[in-house]
């Protein structure tokens, strides 16, 4: 369940980098909304879930927020992506491409490949 | 870097949680609000899109806990409020926390004092600078005594490359006149390097310098005890002239307050060794005077193992070249300094230590029964905990905070017990177990407790812990108190730990009555003397004193002593039982020849006719000298009866002429055996009767004590005594003054002190034995009562509900009592060299343990099954 949890964390991180480095300046809603849309039923329910995600990576330095007005002109608080933020996207990437590579080869290989 | 990063955020966001809080709350909001508008948009009603909403964004509550655990530290803010929580539930329950907390107290407080024993008397270094590397050097080998002669000490000295300084001392008594009255004191005669080897300064004045070990250096360093009370703190007291047997010794030093050498022995002033040069005896020459002590300090960078290599090759070196004085002493002993000292007590302590240990133990367990029952019953409250989302590790957290909040409580509860707990071991301890003077309470024992209250939580705190945080909220929702398969496995558990306790309390039962009854038997060995109503006593004669005064000042003496009101009879004697004052000699017999280095030997003793009749020595054949046995008649001896039967196994020693080597002069007359004695117990109560003989006082005048039967209290009459000795010289100082039963007494304090305590934590066992036993079958009766309830309506009688009951506490002590005498007899080796004429199976001692131990059981059952009688079936079975 733990373990679970900490895979959902890692992957949730990298999408809310991504979905912020893809549209910029983003409040939560907004993210939870992009997430959901590319995602399918990731966040279809527990969206309450980003917001610890949010924390840590702000407190990690990969993204920065300040308050702002959302659309209906309330207070909202919009996330954007640091420098730093931007480098651990890249690097992230760089690493999940290659991993879903060799699991993607791995995947594909039939049973006389290994004999 | 990561981690650092979010550390510091935390750290900075510990202050403003407030504000942080706010901000989650009103993001959360905005979220809501936003998906109730998208709902909206979507064709929704208002309703639906806002139920819709929170369903998606998902539990508020636990996401909120992930958010504030990323944001602060979470640990600190749940500890404070565990603390709270559980400093309040022990508040509600006043009964469970007292018990609990005595319970921790008795354990913690006796494993406190004991450590603070073994803390000041084994661990604690020696008084000197770089202790470690002070070595005590002593002659060894196959019957060879652990001292020294003058002459192998000089050549160890020489020869030696591997001390830095090597020094001989021994202890002497004299009388210290030229200071107001006449006072008898403690010296030490020492070679001048002691003071170096041990690197000590002096308070005021100097230490000895070489040349004080030569002849005409009489000189005295002071202890500053003595400096204070005889000669008033005065700093002119260094180069004045002071008398000690009416000789006159220059005082060149004080040592400071403190300063003691040997580490554990009180001594007054330490002297050089000219005064043993001056001495005209053959002491310095002789290879077989061994009388000395050795000291030494180890080189920087040499190691104990090469030391002895070294030492070892002197000493078969010596053994080659004096065979006839040293063919035996072919090793050297060197063990640490502060191993000679504690060497002896060590395994005496840790024998108690892992008593106390077994006593906390049975007090976790006792303590883990009552937190599992108490958990029961609170089972609803842990449930509804985990209900509204309380995780398995949050649950397990609380409940340890709570016990380890008991066990700190328990363990100050402790201190406080070992504060007067070490007050009285100090009190009651034997004077032969070194360093207890400086017993007590200090920093290092103060962190022992409390470690030990940590480790006494982790061990009884984390089994009820870890079973409460495990159950299933549904089944304990239900029925909180009945549920009949949690609580049986429940009670197996509890019954594991009963058979525990009662295990470890047999394997300290059988520890303890093992000691006891060996203390038994000791104290009922037959000594061979009558030690009730014998005063003795001692006093020195100045060396003016000629034989002849001494003979006839002793037959002033023992007419008016035994004339003295309530006195029966009175005698000098020169080896007193149990004093330590003892020597053994070779002994010669007439017409046989022995092998070189089997000399015959036997305890030797010098007495005034009438000491046989003051002990209640009984005369087995021959006659008791009297007063014809003098100076110019035929020298004679008494032997006892171990002397007989050892050296004349078959034949009438009456008539046979031995020649001891034992004399005043330089003369060593045969001697005719006129009488056979019975034995007498010199020192060691567990020891076999020695050959003795005896010689009379008028034909060898030395003598160690006096001796004095009294009826009645021998201590009644020592002022009396004072008297008649004050009358006949007023410079005689009366010292030793002790009764017989007193030295006999002391010989056994340390065994005494070691019996007296096993079977005080013995008994602190049972009793905690015993209340784990009644816990755990209230607890079961309890729990049965329905079961109970049913079979009385069904037609059981009292009878057999009481046996029920009470059969199931039997089980439990039989299979404790099994384990622990299976533990004891796998034990035995610890114990054996602590008995005495009992063997560490001893039959008698484990049936009767195991009785004691059942009998118990079966009381702390008792009063739960007769509750269980008192089941009315009627209330029992409507109770559902």
């Amino acid at each position: 369940m733990k373990q679970k949890m900490d895979v959902l964390q890692g992957t949730l991180a990298l999408m809310i980098l991504k979905t912020l480095d893809v549209l910029g300046p983003l409040h939560g809603y907004g993210i939870a909304r992009r997430i959901e849309q590319i995602s399918g039923d990731l966040l279809a329910v527990n969206q309450g879930t980003l917001y610890p995600v949010l924390l840590k990576l702000e407190q990690e330095g990969s993204i920065a927020s300040e308050w702002g007005a959302s659309e209906h002109n309330r207070r909202a608080r919009f996330y954007r992506l640091t420098r730093d933020g931007r480098k651990q996207l890249q690097a992230e990437t760089r690493g999940w491409n290659q991993t879903s590579a060799i699991i993607g080869r791995f995947f594909a290989a039939k049973s006389e490949d290994f004999s | 870097m990561k981690i650092l990063k979010r550390f510091v955020a935390k750290l900075s966001s510990f202050t403003t949680r407030h504000r942080d809080d706010q901000r989650l709350k009103e993001e959360i909001t905005e979220h809501v609000a936003l998906q109730i508008a998208e709902n909206l948009r979507a064709g929704l009603s208002p309703a639906q899109a806002r139920r819709q909403a929170l369903l998606k964004f998902g539990a508020v509550e636990s996401m909120a806990e992930d958010y504030r655990s990323e944001r602060r530290f979470l640990f600190f803010d749940t500890l404070l409020q565990d603390i709270r929580f559980a400093l309040r539930m022990l508040r509600k329950s006043p009964g469970f926390t007292a018990v609990a907390v005595l319970t921790l107290a008795l354990g913690i407080g006796a494993n406190t004092a004991i450590f603070s024993v073994i803390d000041a008397v084994l661990l604690r270094p020696l008084p000197y600078t770089n202790p470690g590397r002070l070595i005590s050097v002593q002659e060894a080998g196959r019957g060879v005594g652990n001292s020294v002669s003058y002459p192998d000490f000089f050549d160890w000295q020489s020869q030696n490359h591997v001390f830095s300084g090597m020094a001989s001392y021994h202890g002497d008594e004299s009388t210290l006149t030229g200071a107001e009255e006449p006072t008898h004191i403690q010296t030490l005669i020492a070679s001048a390097d002691l003071f170096k080897v041990l690197q000590a300064n002096p308070f005021l004045g100097r230490t000895f310098q070489p040349e004080d070990d030569q002849r005409g250096h009489d000189v005295a360093i002071l202890s500053y005890p003595l400096w204070h009370g005889k000669f008033h703190a005065s700093p002119d007291i260094i180069g004045k002239s002071i008398a000690l047997n009416n000789e006159r010794f220059t005082v060149i030093g004080v040592m400071p307050e403190g300063f003691q050498f040997p580490p554990t022995s009180h001594r007054d002033l330490w002297l050089s060794t000219a005064i043993d040069r001056e001495s005209g005896s053959n002491i310095m020459t002789g290879r077989g005077y061994n009388m000395l002590s050795a000291i030494a300090r180890l080189k920087e960078g040499t190691s104990l193992a090469s030391a002895q290599t070294e030492m070892d090759l002197i000493a078969r070196r010596l053994a080659q070249q004096y065979p006839k004085s040293n063919k035996k002493r072919t090793t050297v002993k060197m063990v640490p300094e502060i191993e000679r000292i504690v060497g002896s007590v060590r395994a005496s302590l840790f024998l108690i230590l892992s008593a106390v240990i077994g006593v906390l133990l049975i007090a976790c367990v006792n303590l883990a029964n009552l937190s599992l029952a108490r958990n029961t019953s609170r089972g609803k409250e842990i449930a509804v905990r985990a209900a509204v989302g309380a995780s398995r590790s949050r649950i397990f957290r609380q409940l340890f905070t709570e016990s380890i909040l008991l066990s700190l409580l328990g363990g100050a509860a402790g201190i406080a017990l070992a504060a007067w707990g070490t007050q009285e071991l100090v009190r009651f301890a034997p004077q032969d177990l070194p360093r207890m003077a400086q017993v007590g309470l200090d920093w290092s024992v103060l962190a022992f407790a409390a470690l030990l209250s940590i480790g006494t939580a982790i061990v009884f705190g984390s089994i009820p812990a870890l079973r409460a945080s495990k159950t299933n909220s549904a089944v304990s929702l239900k029925d909180a108190s009945q549920t009949s398969s949690h609580g049986i496995s429940h009670l197996r558990l509890r019954s594991g730990l009963v058979i525990v306790e009662t295990g470890l309390a047999m394997v300290l039962l059988i520890g303890a009555g093992l000691l006891v009854s060996s203390y038994v038997r000791l104290v009922r060995v037959p000594l061979g003397f009558t030690s009730t109503g014998v005063l003795t006593f001692t006093f020195d004669l100045p060396s003016g004193y000629t034989t002849s005064q001494t003979v006839n000042l002793m037959n002033d003496l023992l007419p008016r002593l035994r004339a003295l009101p309530g006195a029966t009879a009175a005698a000098a004697d020169w080896s007193l039982p149990f004093s330590g004052t003892g020597v053994s000699t070779g002994v010669t017999f007439q017409g046989r020849t022995v092998a070189p280095g089997n000399t015959p030997v036997s305890i030797v003793d010098a007495i005034t006719p009438d000491y046989f009749q003051t002990m209640g020595i009984p005369l087995l054949k021959g006659r008791i000298f009297n007063d014809a046995d003098n100076w110019t008649s035929l020298p004679v001896v008494i032997i006892n009866e171990a002397f007989a039967q050892r050296y004349f196994p078959n034949e009438n020693p009456i008539g046979k002429r031995i020649q001891p080597s034992f004399s005043m002069t330089n003369d060593y007359p045969w001697r005719e055996i006129v009488a056979v004695v019975g034995n007498a117990k010199m020192g060691d109560l567990s020891e076999d009767f020695q050959p003795e003989f005896y010689m009379p006082f008028a034909q060898i005048p030395n003598y160690n004590a006096f001796v004095l039967k009294v009826q009645g209290d021998p201590l009644t009459l020592v002022s009396a005594v004072r008297a008649v000795v004050a009358s006949l010289d007023k410079n005689l100082p009366l010292y030793n003054i002790q009764t017989m039963d007193g030295y006999l007494s002391s010989s056994i304090a340390a065994r005494r002190f070691i019996t007296l305590l096993l079977g005080l934590f013995a008994v602190l066992a049972l009793v905690l034995a015993t209340v784990g036993i009644y816990g755990v079958m209230a607890f079961s009766v309890s729990q049965r009562t329905r079961e109970l309830g049913i079979r009385m309506a069904l037609g059981a009688d009292r009878g057999s509900v009481m046996q029920l009951v009470l059969w199931q506490g039997a089980r439990l002590a039989f299979v404790g009592v099994a384990i622990g005498i299976g533990t004891a007899l796998g034990l035995t080796r610890v114990l054996a060299d602590f008995l005495f004429e009992v063997r560490a199976t001893d039959p008698a001692t484990y049936v009767a343990v195991a009785i004691l131990l059942v009998v118990v059981a079966l009381l702390a059952c008792y009063i739960p099954a007769r509750r269980a009688t008192k089941v009315d079936p009627l209330a029992a079975l409507r109770y559902e």
